[in-house]
């Protein structure tokens, strides 16, 4: 599961779930940016395979962006429609219209 | 008559026989004028004795026989006026007669008028005496000798002619035979040959050998004189272990007239003796004495050859001197003048030198010990002993004197000199008490000197200091040292003493000892009881020397840092602090630590025990550090110990060891640590690589040289990552490290970030073997480091997405910065940063701040080529960055091949050029192009058509451009390459391939320069998946697969299809529902 | 017969070709069974 330092920097909301399906930097330094780019490369290895032969691997991205936004926990950062970082309150979440 | 027999046990009784008193009755003073009327008187009454000489004899021999009480019978043979024989004279119980002689003449003369009595004869005369404890007895005869009342004794006034006189003493200290011969007045004139043997004698614990006294025995003056020989072959006393061999003395003894007193002179030669230890190859000697009252007074001489003493040997010894005695030898005082030549050092001392010198075998003491021994026996050689000795056995014990004595050596300077020494022997078991001065000298030996005080109560003061002693390198000196000691024996003692040469394991210069403690008179030894300041100019242990220092060392609680029995001390010291500074070879280095302990003693060999140690290496600026927080080491042989949490960090080497703890030992100047663990980190502020730990790793330091073998792991894995063998000199402060990396896997056990922060973010993910060597070298001027690292194949996630099969290997020029050499090359597999391109290979090379230069890469690609234009990549920035691909020899027959699309065929070979632009975002083209090569190519569909409700138009147009020949096709693209491509195909010089229905109008059109321009804007990928789910069922994936309808078929509740079409943001894809084409999706084959 | 005169601009026929594909909905199922495997990363 998540790593330590990863899910602390969920819950301190210095990362976010951004639209296109991967991890956002909202605040922190080197290593958190550091630790994004991992996450992220590891995102883009796992939607290029799992898009194969399905859609392009943004269109997969998206898609799965859409449940993560969705799933995000109350406290947790997320990519409003205009681009600007949204805190998950207790209702739903701000959902791309072309989310499933 | 009566004989008082002298008491000196050794004269034997003189044999004049029992007659001896009989004339001092007679003799009577002459006086003047009443003399001569006397005078008549007596001639008558002469006369008239004459004729009754016989009975006058008769009972004459009677009445003395009578008076004397003695039992005795003779013969009498004739009495005559002038003389009377008697014979056979048997005295005692004949049956063992006292005394019996042959034949007695006695000569009578008148001597005014009174018949006095002339010469006595004795012939052959035989006594038989017994002399037992101390009391002379002669049988029957003993009760005449009782006479003799308070008047002095005197010898009896008789004139005496001894014929073969023999007597024979049985005593308890054996038989003596004596013989007699000789005559004379025995008051004045005596003259006789005096001899007597014993075979054996035996006395006071001692047994002499066969002893004759043979000599002249004189009287004159009323004083007999023996002079003659008294030889002894031999005496043994077992008690006192003495032994004497052959002794002769020339005896010359003239007793007092009342026999109780004696004077004389002697000559004395004596044989072997040996009494305990010492031994004396044989003596001669003189002496003049007189023996009166009780009291003994004499002058002697005596000369010793070869005195053989354990503690000396002299060849030549004289004494000389006087000695009185009173009441007996009870109380005696002798006074000697001793005079030695050639004297030799005792075998003990010699020894005692020669084990001092063994004992302490390779330090200070042996060459010290070795040099005084040396000298010692050089200034033996032609030595002269002088001293007055004094000898006093007083009331309470033997008082020995020496008020002056020295030995002077060959070279004529004193060896030892002695001053007002007193020394008391109080008998068996008592330490005697000695007082007095010594200084001790000679050419190469020690000077000292020390006074001795014999204090109240019996307590003795000493103090002494010796002179600094020099031998080589070596030298000891005693300052002061002052010793005290109780009436019962116990000493203690205190003073200074200063050391240089070599100490057990190292070597001291001028270290200022202070020494006190005590020696119990139970033999227990306890110095140093309280903290003692100890310093030393210099203290150096094989190539570490400390400076001139002060320690203060302190004992444990309550104890001594030295004490026990001589034979079994134990020794521990303690500091609160070290503070030290020094050299260890020529690098400069500081020594500061907490609490420090150090015992050792008994059969265990010594133990250490430090805390809070720091050593700094080298120069203030550039020195090595290590911090140790706990040191324990045993002392036997060699030191071996444990060491624990120790912070190491040499100066040039930028990398730093913490929590190091391990065994470590030091043995004849070399230093090794053994099963070391401890943690390696980079002292960089931003660390070029995480902490790395290493277990049984092991070091060696010598000659100022470190060398280090380890093997690193990486922590959480605990995977072997590299083999480090490091290589440090001190002094120069250079070195090496070599890093053997042999088969490193990575895998979810153990990613690159975990051993390097600098690649979070740029490898993701990988997974694969990667191998290789690097060496870090630094001096002085700095560090320098290079490797050379290879992999057969790793896959991993990049930012431009995942790379499987990356393999070849980096040469790296600066490997802790992480620079390459130039060009270096690495092939790819299969890469995807949205388009797979495979077996790609890639320049590049890698400067210092992690600047990635690619110099170019090269794919093939559907049967032309891919290649990258140089261009530049800081790595681990979010940075956008530019890249070039061209292209070059695209095949369209090829490409449609490889897309796999069967039922469209397509010929050309185009060129190109893809401008691509990645950010975090991914990476997309722009204004790329393709351009077909002359004479261009053609595109026809080779399928079946399988729609059919394809409008009229759209039949039409579809059979019309069912094949197309194109004479030149120009490709546009855009668009992400992950997401949609925009492509702007146009098609000039068009006529109808090769297999399109030509009609009427299709001829008119060809001729018509028409372009086709046909902008597709699809997913790139998928553009080629729906063209081919136009004809292959198959191709499409099964629609409950992607939960869009639920498993009975139902549509799943998934929100209704709807049309939006929204025109796509920058990145955003926007897909959107139109045409009726159904979707298609297929999983795509590579 | 008809002539036709090949005028000397091309005749620019541009046909424009919107190849959409409704994707998004039937990925919805898919990508919630990808985040389930990857937990780690999502």
């Amino acid at each position: 599961q998540r790593t330590p330092e990863y899910a602390a920097a969920r819950a301190a909301g210095q990362v976010g779930e951004q639209r296109d399906g991967y991890l956002g930097v909202v605040s922190g330094g080197a290593d958190i940016s550091a630790m994004v780019r991992d996450i992220n490369n590891k995102r883009r290895s796992v939607y290029t395979s799992a898009a194969q032969g399905k859609s392009t691997i943004e269109e997969y991205a998206f898609t799965t962006g859409c449940k993560l936004i969705r799933d995000t926990k109350a406290g947790e950062k997320y990519q409003g429609l205009d681009g600007s970082w949204k805190t998950r309150g207790g209702g739903a979440p701000e959902l791309d219209p072309r989310c499933p | 008559m009566s004989q008082e027999i002298d008491q000196t046990p050794d004269t034997e009784e003189a044999a004049t026989g029992g007659l001896a008193s009989r004339g001092r009755l007679l003799r009577g003073r002459a006086w003047g004028a009443p003399v001569l009327v006397v005078g008549g008187l007596l001639a008558a009454a002469l006369g008239a004795t004459w004729l009754s000489r016989e009975e006058i004899a008769a009972n004459l021999i009677e009445r003395e026989l009578d008076s004397l009480g003695l039992e005795a019978r003779y013969d009498i043979v004739r009495i005559g006026p002038s003389e009377q024989v008697i014979r056979n004279l048997v005295i005692g119980d004949p049956a063992r007669p006292d005394l019996t002689v042959k034949e007695l003449r006695i000569a009578t003369r008148l001597s005014w008028g009174l018949p006095g009595v002339g010469r006595i004869t004795v012939v052959k005369p035989r006594l038989y005496g017994s002399w037992h404890d101390g009391k002379l007895s002669f049988g029957s005869l003993d009760k005449a000798m009782a006479g003799g009342g308070s008047a002095p004794f005197e010898m009896p006034d008789y004139d005496l002619a001894v014929e073969d006189g023999r007597a024979l003493i049985d005593s308890d200290h054996g038989r003596i035979g004596v013989k007699l011969a000789g005559a004379g007045e025995l008051r004045d004139g005596f003259s006789g040959e005096l001899a007597a043997l014993s075979p054996v004698l035996t006395g006071g614990g001692c047994t002499t050998g066969p002893a004759t006294l043979y000599g002249k025995l004189t009287t004159s003056a009323g004083k007999p004189r023996f002079a003659g020989p008294v030889r002894l072959a031999s005496l043994t006393c077992s008690a006192q272990d003495l032994r004497l061999g052959k002794t002769a003395v020339q005896l010359d003894l003239t007793l007092d007239k009342a026999l109780d007193g004696a004077s004389g002179k002697m000559e004395l030669a004596v044989g072997a003796v040996r009494y305990g230890a010492q031994k004396l190859a044989g003596g001669s000697g003189s002496g003049r004495f007189t023996y009166r009252d009780n009291a003994l007074s004499a002058t002697y001489r005596i000369a010793g050859r070869r005195l053989d003493t354990p503690q000396a040997r002299l060849a030549q010894v004289t004494l000389e001197g006087r000695a009185r005695s009173t009441g007996g030898l009870a109380r005696f005082d002798i006074d000697a003048d001793l005079t030695g030549r050639e004297m030799a050092l005792g075998s003990t001392v010699d020894r005692a030198l020669l084990s001092a010198q063994q004992t302490a075998a390779g330090t200070l003491g042996a060459p010290i010990a070795a040099q005084v021994r040396q000298n010692l026996a050089r200034e033996m050689r032609g030595s002269t002993v002088n001293a007055s000795l004094l000898v006093r056995n007083s009331g309470d014990g033997l008082n020995l004197v020496v008020t002056r004595g020295s030995l002077k050596g060959g070279s004529g300077t004193s060896v030892l000199s002695l001053s007002r020494v007193q020394a008391l022997f109080r008998g068996k078991g008592r330490a005697p008490r000695v007082t007095g001065n010594f200084t001790t000298g000679g050419r190469g030996l020690p000077q000292a000197w020390g006074r001795m005080e014999m204090g109240e109560g019996g307590r003795i003061a000493m103090n002494a200091s010796m002179a600094d002693y020099r031998a080589g390198t070596a030298m000891v000196g005693v300052p002061r040292v002052a010793m005290e000691q109780a009436g019962d024996g116990a000493l203690s003692f205190n003073g200074q003493v200063v050391l240089s040469g070599d100490v057990p394991g190292g070597n001291a210069r001028n270290l200022l000892l202070p020494v006190d403690g005590n020696w119990g008179a139970d033999g227990r030894l306890a110095v140093w009881r309280r903290c003692t300041d100890v310093s030393f100019d210099a203290l150096s242990f094989s190539n570490l020397v400390i400076d001139k220092r002060k320690l203060t060392l302190c004992p444990a609680r309550g104890g001594a840092i030295v004490e026990g029995r001589p034979d079994n001390l134990l020794l521990a010291a303690g500091a609160t602090s070290l503070d030290l500074s020094g050299h260890l070879g020529e690098t400069s280095v500081r020594i500061a630590s907490g609490p420090i302990g150090f015992a050792m003693g008994g059969a265990k060999p010594g133990v250490i025990k430090a805390s809070a140690i720091k050593v700094a290496l080298g120069p203030a600026d550039t020195a090595s550090h290590f911090t140790v927080s706990q040191l324990d080491a045993q002392v036997g042989k060699e030191i071996a110990g444990t060491f624990d949490d120790a912070d190491i960090s040499l100066a040039a080497v930028p990398l730093d060891m913490r929590q190091a703890a391990g065994r470590w030992r030091y043995a004849n100047g070399v230093a090794s640590i053994e099963g070391a663990q401890f943690t390696l980190v980079d002292r960089e502020p931003v660390a070029r690589f995480q902490p790395m730990i290493a277990r049984d790793a092991t070091l060696r330091l010598a000659d100022n040289r470190i060398t280090a073998q380890a093997l690193l792991r990486e922590p959480a894995s605990d995977r072997a990552v590299a083999r480090a063998d490091i290589v440090h000199d001190l002094s120069k402060a250079d070195g090496h490290a070599d890093l053997a990396v042999d088969s490193l896997v990575f895998d979810d056990k153990l990613q690159p970030d975990a051993l390097s922060r600098t690649v979070l973010g740029i490898v993701s993910d990988l997974k694969g073997v990667v191998r290789g060597t690097g060496r870090i070298d630094w001096n002085a001027r700095g560090v320098t480091s290079r490797g050379r690292f290879a992999t057969d194949g790793v896959d991993f996630a990049a930012a431009l997405g995942p790379v499987r099969q990356l393999s070849g290997n980096i040469v790296f020029t600066d490997l802790l910065g992480m620079v390459t050499a130039p060009n270096q090359s690495v092939h790819i597999a299969s890469m995807n940063p949205g388009i797979e391109v495979t077996d790609g290979t890639i320049s590049y090379e890698l400067r210092p701040g992690y600047n990635l230069i690619v110099n170019g890469g090269k794919w093939p690609f559907m049967n032309g080529t891919l290649t990258l234009d140089p261009a530049r990549m800081q790595i681990g920035a979010a940075e956008t960055r530019y890249y070039t691909l061209r292209v070059a020899g695209l095949d369209a027959a090829d490409f449609v091949q490889h897309l796999e699309l069967t039922n469209i065929n397509a010929s050309g070979v185009f060129d190109g050029e893809l401008p691509m632009i990645f950010d975090e975002h991914g990476g997309r083209i722009e204004n790329g192009f393709l351009r077909s090569r002359d004479p261009g190519g053609n595109v026809s569909y080779v399928g079946a058509l399988t729609y059919k409700d394809l409008s009229a138009m759209g039949n039409f147009a579809f059979d019309a451009l069912k094949s197309v020949n194109y004479r030149k096709m120009e490709i546009g693209l855009g668009g992400s390459l992950s997401g949609d491509i925009v492509t702007r195909i146009s098609f000039d010089g068009l006529s109808q391939g090769q297999g399109a229905s030509k009609n009427f109008i299709t001829k008119q059109v060809a001729k018509l320069p028409i372009r086709f321009i046909v902008n597709i804007k699809a997913p790139f990928f998928s553009l080629f998946g729906s063209m081919r789910s136009l004809y292959d069922p198959t191709y499409v994936t099964d629609p409950r697969v992607l939960g869009l309808l639920n498993s009975d078929g139902s549509r799943s509740n998934g929100r209704p299809d709807a049309t939006i079409n929204v025109a796509p943001p920058a990145q955003q894809p926007a897909p959107a529902q139109s045409g009726a084409i159904q979707p298609p999706v297929s999983e795509k084959k590579p | 017969c008809i002539q036709v005169a090949a005028p000397d601009k091309p005749i620019v026929i541009e046909l424009n070709i919107n190849i959409r594909q409704e994707v998004v909905y039937r990925l919805a199922a898919d990508a919630a069974k990808t985040v389930e495997q990857n937990e780690g990363i999502f």
